[in-house]
């Protein structure tokens, strides 16, 4: 056997190395929150450029090129690199504390998939260096994405970083079924998990479900562009219409995978700041499953206009008002649970009101879509960009910053500033509203989406200025939530195990955690461990001494890493050789086999690194 | 009492009482399901549309079958070297893991054959929407083979090196799990694609209703 | 005043000034939704409005509930928090009503998109309206001599109180045939061909229209006009395309137009009844009666019918050379013809009007 001089498996790694070999989910879930913020910030300065252009009617600020590159790289860029890992951050830190465990199932499966979504991010927004950024939509409808209508490789840059990225999602997926079913603490029965976790558990299904269909789009897609196949080719008989299908399929349920993690987190903020048990606990399951499983089966209400017949666009009408009980009963459910409560108006809870009021607008503005004959006069205009940035900015993304106002002090071990979080939900309420609702009177008023300009006579003019400012105000809301995470990290207030006296396990533990999470697995026996019946917090039992040496946790590894790379380099090479050149299939082999022979590394290595495997701690 | 995963099985207790990488190949079943399932529905709705270029007249029924029939008899195969190995019988284990392998090769190599005659009498996945979508779902579920034999090799040599024992059945458990399904899969490419494809479900209730109608006047 | 208070009249008075809005909006815009002037748009209309206000009202309600509850159940001291579980009999309650609200919209919504699927009656005008890269290429079959088919582009005249048919399709990628006022709007998918809902317009006027899905470089200039004019005009108007023009005067000004045309111009555009022929870009017969040009996007003025022969590039992005359907983009002129060239050309094609 040829042995090469190999970097040795690192046991506990500090710096730089530490964080590339780390298998720590909380490292993991900082990764993910640290990358998502970064692309937050890019994707925004993406809109604000385009708000600048569209400030102005017959406008010539940017050309329509660089206009068409910045809103397929915007929505891509906020769906994919933003909202989905944020999503990630929050369910690699909190999952394996709330249900008790030490890590998830598969720890280096966990790191592979951080690696994959940074790669494919990464690839995908190299497009821009060589002026080549994807331009056809972030829905990329055939036959515009064909070789003859999208001539540049932007295209191909937009699926080889989606494919990329793709892997990396659907790992994670798998990795939280598992890890959810089989990893929780004695008496944590799946009927006493916080809300959070159960709506990890139905998104990680979305996901595996959802992810291959994708998948098989922009594989044809990618054939047909580099190979000549005939998928989407209309000059042999395709019909276009089937990309609309498989991407939608995907789409679909990929709104719901975008929008759970936020009801889930609100889910489980708002007992904490109204002292009472959330209402309906069972019915908020089984709605976000209903949603889930429904939402496979109202994919065709983004195709209204595209000419399906009578009988398919009457058969997902209906199943999109279908869908729309669940989700109301949410939030009649989430409104139940502040009556009679105790309510405090920390930061997390006015980003979780906010959540829920902005979140009820998106919903009815969704509803009136599913009326076929409006949304005849409502598809593809400035009214569909206001209710999804109603769902998915209000909703969403106004979820997921409650979650960062409430578990920073889990995370980091310090408070973050009450002054600031409020000026910040202020400004983005504020802001948001400036610059979302006026777009449904644009929608109304008849200008369409996805337009670089338009003429002054339209009458658009006026409300395309305000909605331009209100764009200003969320830019500088945003700044000072990254001024206050900044600040906070460095001088926040120490917060302590449970600083807002929350009831679920992974308050019971300090701030930040230990590597190890518990020191003695917990026994679970209800709903709200650390609650009494009155809602009041009590302090965990006194634990008994626990040598940490004994506890065995994961080793650090290289390999999904260097698994990650090697597929990543294919995709590049793909990318640049096009398929053209001996170079291009050298560096494909070459990284393939890298792949395989780490694929092989991996399997064969032992979880942990020391020589004698202990079973964990017993009490 | 929890534990955290580590290679060996024994001691490991979880939430559902299923092994975790067992329940992982299930959920990558499921998961590989929807990315077949699409695949056979593109080419299933593309049936007639194709502009020009050879189409479901180019199969050749009876050999194919042949081939379906060698992968069936690999997963019987499949199973037991799993008794095999569930038993400690590593002989009996590394024989019929060879053979799954290579009965699985034998797949391979007919549509590798196949698909040259193909590309001989004029179809590729350049030609038509057939070409595409039917050479498009065969190729991918023919690089899902590959993958399993190259598993099967593996573990078949890992045997040899003491890795494989009546303790970690599991391990030959799943990749069995994950060949059963590649199989399963053909089964249905090969009767909706070549058998619904030649023989076409819809001539037939169409004949079958032309004759009820004739009969009752 | 306390915070919670603050929040909900905040919501308050925003909702309110929302609602209100919504119902004032309309007025202006050549585009907007707001103001049917057809069957089908009328229909839509009562809908949209009825949808707006039980949104609206919805929405308002659940606001005002949740201020209600912020500010009633705000943290006092000595009142501790009820601790309730949940209440089957509400969730059975709230599940219903929204049930049985959703019936009462679904119910009619199914009978309008049967209602859209109708065929159209026997006297209706059939249009056919294909999309390219980027304008609208339209044909009346049958409306031409001896049968033919009459061809125009980006502008569609349709007489008064007559039941309209269009027929949707597309020559290369997906355009989107909308114009608000008149219809809602449907796809142009190649190889897909779609019938648009079927409409009789109620008004004389000139709609705007726009292409509605994102096809490329231009397509925020993708757009055209629909003309409801008396049917006397409409006859007229059929009658003077299938018309060859006055020929010009020898010697003139215009008849030095004529020949640039059909040595630089022919052979992509047609001009009916003479030797110009060609069929790759818009046919401009009659063109000096068109409201606008490149596509709905300038008034027809000399000034910028000579701007768009000069250098089409400065006015509209398109790229140049050969687009995806394989015809090859208009190119620029200002190289190849002087200004008093492309003066004359223009004079040419708009001295040829429908009068």
């Amino acid at each position: 056997m040829v042995s090469i001089a190999l970097p040795k498996r690192p046991v506990s790694p500090t710096g730089v190395w530490g964080w590339i070999t780390t298998v720590d989910h909380k490292r993991i879930g900082v990764l993910y929150g640290v990358s998502a913020l970064v692309f937050f910030v890019l994707a925004g300065i993406e809109a604000l450029v385009m708000r600048m252009q569209l400030a102005e009617a017959d406008s010539d600020l940017i050309s329509t090129d660089a206009y068409n590159a910045l809103f397929t790289m915007h929505g891509t860029t906020m769906i994919f690199m933003v909202i989905m890992p944020l999503g990630a951050a929050f369910f690699n830190f909190l999952i394996p504390l709330m249900i008790g465990a030490r890590d998830v199932a598969f720890p280096r499966l966990n790191a592979f998939s951080y690696w994959l979504f940074i790669f494919g991010a990464i690839l995908m927004n190299i497009s821009f260096f060589n002026s080549s950024a994807p331009d056809a939509g972030w829905f990329a409808y055939a036959p515009l994405t064909s070789n003859a209508f999208s001539g540049s490789s932007g295209v191909d840059y937009w699926i080889l970083g989606l494919q990329v990225l793709g892997i990396g999602t659907l790992s994670a997926g798998f990795n939280f079924v598992i890890t959810i079913l089989n990893l929780r603490a004695p008496g944590m029965t799946l009927m006493r998990m916080p809300i959070f976790a159960w709506m990890t558990l139905i998104i990680s299904f979305l996901i595996i479900f959802a992810f291959p269909v994708i998948t098989v789009a922009i594989t044809l897609l990618l054939f047909d562009r580099f190979f000549g196949t005939n998928f989407y080719s209309t000059a042999a008989g395709a019909d276009p219409l089937l990309w609309q299908h498989l991407f939608w399929v995907f789409g679909h349920p990929e709104v719901y995978i975008l929008i759970l993690p936020a009801m889930g987190i609100i889910s489980d903020i708002l007992p904490t700041f109204t002292r009472k048990p959330l209402f309906g606990y069972t019915t908020i399951v089984l709605a976000g499953a209903v949603i889930a499983f429904l939402g496979f089966g109202v994919w065709a209400h983004h195709m209204f206009t595209v000419g399906l017949g009578g009988w398919a666009i009457s058969a997902f009408a209906v199943s999109t008002m279908g869908i729309a009980v669940p989700t109301g009963v949410k939030i009649f459910n989430w409104l139940a649970t502040l009556y009679g409560g105790s309510i405090t108006f920390k930061t997390p809870m006015l980003f979780t009101i906010g959540f829920i009021s902005m979140f009820l607008l998106g919903g009815l503005s969704g509803v009136m879509h599913a009326i076929v004959p409006v949304d005849t006069q409502q598809s593809d205009t400035y009214f569909i960009v206001a209710h999804f940035h109603y769902v998915l900015f209000g909703g969403s993304v106004f979820g997921l910053t409650a979650g960062l106002y409430y578990w920073f002090p889990k995370i980091t071990g310090r408070m973050m500033s009450e002054t600031l979080g409020k000026v910040h939900f202020w400004l983005m309420l504020i802001g948001f509203n400036l610059t979302f609702f006026p777009m449904h009177f644009l929608g109304v008023l008849g200008m369409p989406r996805r337009i670089y300009t338009y003429s002054g006579d339209q009458g658009w003019e006026g409300i395309n200025q305000l909605v331009s400012a209100g764009s200003f105000v969320v830019a500088l809301a945003v700044l000072i939530m990254l001024l206050n995470i900044l600040r906070s990290m460095r001088a926040g207030q120490p917060a302590g195990q449970n600083p807002w006296g929350a009831p679920t396990l992974e308050w019971s533990i300090p701030s930040p955690p230990p590597h190890y999470n518990f020191a003695v697995v917990p026994t679970v026996r209800s709903l709200y461990p650390l609650w009494n019946e009155d809602g009041e917090t009590v302090n965990p039992p006194d634990l008994p001494y626990v040598d940490e040496s004994s506890i065995h946790m994961p080793s650090p590894s290289y390999w999904p890493l260097v698994v990650a790379a090697a597929i990543t380099i294919a995709a590049g090479a793909l990318l640049i050789w096009q398929w053209h050149s001996w170079t291009g299939y050298l560096v494909i082999s070459l990284s393939g086999f890298l792949g395989i022979y780490s694929i092989y590394r991996w399997v064969f290595e032992p979880i942990t690194a020391t020589e004698s495997i202990e079973a964990g701690v017993h009490h | 009492m929890q534990y955290i995963v580590n290679g060996s099985e024994s001691d490991h207790r979880t939430s559902t009482g299923l092994n975790n990488r067992k329940l992982l190949m299930w959920a990558f079943l499921g998961s590989d399901s929807m990315f077949f399932g699409p695949l056979i529905a593109t080419h299933f709705i593309h049936r007639g549309k194709s502009l020009h270029g050879p189409i479901e007249d180019i199969f050749n029924i009876p050999v194919t079958t042949i081939s379906t029939f060698v992968l069936l008899l690999s997963s019987l195969a499949m199973v037991l070297a799993l008794a095999g190995i569930q038993r400690g019988d590593l002989r009996s284990f590394r024989i019929w893991t060879a053979t799954t392998a290579l009965l699985g090769m034998v797949f391979i190599g007919f549509q590798m054959v196949e698909f040259t005659e193909f590309a001989a009498e004029g179809l590729t996945p350049r030609t038509s929407l057939f070409g595409s979508t039917f050479l498009t779902l065969t190729g991918f579920h023919g690089a899902h083979v590959t993958v399993g034999i190259l598993w099967l090799w593996s573990i078949f040599f890992a045997s040899f090196r003491g890795k494989i024992k009546k303790e970690n059945s599991l391990d030959v458990e799943i990749a069995g799990l994950y060949w059963h399904f590649v199989d399963i899969v053909w089964i249905i490419i090969f009767g909706v694609v070549y058998l619904v494809g030649t023989y076409g479900v819809e001539d037939r209730l169409i004949e079958h209703a032309s004759v009820i109608g004739r009969l009752i006047g | 005043m306390a915070l919670h208070r603050r929040l909900g009249r905040l919501k308050l008075i925003t909702i309110a000034s929302m609602v209100l809005a919504v119902l004032v909006a309309g007025c202006d815009a050549p585009q907007t939704t707001f103001d049917p002037s057809s069957d089908a748009t009328d229909k839509i209309h009562t809908l949209y409005i009825l949808v707006i206000v039980v949104s609206g009202l919805i929405g308002t309600a659940v606001l005002i509930a949740l201020a209600y509850l912020l500010y009633r159940f705000r943290a006092r001291p000595g009142v501790p928090a009820k601790q309730i579980h949940g209440n089957n009999t509400l969730e059975i309650i709230w599940t219903i009503l929204p049930i049985l609200a959703l019936v009462m919209v679904g119910v009619p919504t199914v009978f309008a998109i049967a209602g859209a699927q109708r065929a159209p009656s026997e006297d209706a005008l059939h249009i056919n309206v294909i999309g390219h890269q980027w304008w609208f290429e339209v044909e009346y079959p049958g409306l031409g001599p001896d049968g033919e088919s009459l061809m125009t582009a980006n502008e569609i005249h349709v007489p008064i109180g007559r039941e309209v048919a269009i027929h949707l399709t597309s020559n290369d990628v997906i355009h989107s045939f909308w114009v608000p006022r008149l219809i809602g709007k449907t796809d142009m998918v190649p190889n897909h061909p779609n019938d648009l809902e079927v409409f009789t317009p109620k008004e004389i006027g000139v709609f705007y229209g726009q292409c509605a899905e994102f096809c490329g470089s231009a397509h925020a200039m993708m757009r055209f006009r629909v003309i409801v004019e008396p049917t006397a005009k409409f006859e007229n108007w059929v009658e003077a395309l299938q018309t060859a023009p006055e020929p010009s005067d020898e010697g003139t000004f215009i008849a030095s137009g004529q020949d640039v045309f059909m040595g630089n111009c022919s052979s992509c555009h047609k001009i009916y009844g003479t030797a110009a022929q060609g069929i790759i870009g818009p046919d401009l017969t009659r063109f000096g009666s068109r409201l606008t040009l490149g596509a709905g996007i300038l008034d027809n003025t000399s000034e910028n019918a000579e701007a768009w022969i000069r250098n089409v590039r400065d006015l509209k992005p398109i790229p140049e050379g050969i687009l995806g359907s394989g015809r090859p983009a208009m190119p620029t002129f200002n190289e190849v013809l002087s200004d008093a060239e492309i003066a004359a050309v223009s004079a040419y094609i708009r001295s040829q009007t429908v009068e």
